[in-house]
């Protein structure tokens, strides 16, 4: 899923201001995967055990204190940008995500960016960690 | 096609797979001590029939899971023989499934499932 031009992103009580694009990945930790006695193909495969990936990428225009910690621990709330169509207004949380990448890029020419990835943990493990509202 | 043991088939629910243990003549040896040579020696006999199975139970609950692994381990713990029909449907009379050994863990993912393996023996 991809998000440009969030309206707000707040990790805890932190205001991420700036952001260009808030980005969640699902990526597989690991595969069970299974073949028969009938043939090479694979028969059975399912995912166990997955990681849900969050980056938020934000233009960085002044030198600032960065106040974010690699693992530190706290709710990440984000409102999507409103088109034109959308009648109702969209929020997406996630109750625990944990910082575990903090990466700038420094450009000549336009605004350097900051790149936070967080993972998403689930409140009991069966439980998605993302969470769409609709208001 | 799914395998059955007496007449029963446990592990349909999921992938199965078969192997063969090693065949031939079962013997002793080889010894060795400082004064000879290695010495191996035959009891003129066969070695005894083994089938290993490997596979992974599937269901849609923990609830239905486990209540094939318990059915499964109840197999497993009644010494009593049966007929073995593997997966190409070859047939071995008089096999005893000495083992059940499911994985470390459940897998919970779409679907509730857990690998296995089982070890089938024809004493004699």
């Amino acid at each position: 899923m991809i998000w440009l031009n969030p309206e707000s992103v707040a990790f805890g009580t932190l205001e991420i201001g700036e952001v260009e694009s808030v980005v969640v990945d699902r990526e597989a930790v690991l595969t069970a995967e299974e073949f028969g006695d009938a043939g090479p193909f694979m028969v059975f495969a399912d995912v166990p055990k997955c990681r849900v990936r969050v980056r938020v990428a934000r233009r960085v225009q002044d030198p600032s204190p960065n106040t974010l910690r690699l693992g530190e621990k706290a709710s990440l709330v984000f409102t999507p940008s409103r088109n034109a169509s959308s009648a109702s207004r969209l929020s997406v949380i996630m109750s625990n995500a944990v910082v575990i990448s903090i990466v700038h890029t420094v450009a000549r020419s336009g605004a350097s960016k900051q790149v936070v990835e967080f993972l998403a943990l689930s409140s009991d493990g069966a439980k998605d960690p993302v969470i769409e509202i609709v208001k | 096609m799914s395998s059955t043991f007496g007449g029963v088939s446990y592990f349909s629910s999921g992938p199965e797979r078969f192997g063969m243990g090693r065949r031939g003549e079962l013997t002793r040896g080889p010894f060795v001590n400082p004064n000879a040579f290695p010495v191996s020696s035959a009891y003129a006999t066969d070695i005894e029939l083994v089938i290993n199975q490997t596979g992974r139970l599937v269901n849609a609950t923990a609830a239905g899971l486990w209540a094939d692994v318990d059915a499964i381990a109840a197999r497993a713990e009644n010494f009593t023989s049966g007929t073995l029909v593997d997966t190409f449907g070859r047939s071995y009379t008089n096999m005893f499934m000495l083992r059940f050994t499911p994985a470390e863990a459940v897998d919970v993912g779409r679907e509730v499932s857990m690998a296995y393996s089982v070890f089938y023996l024809r004493f004699g």
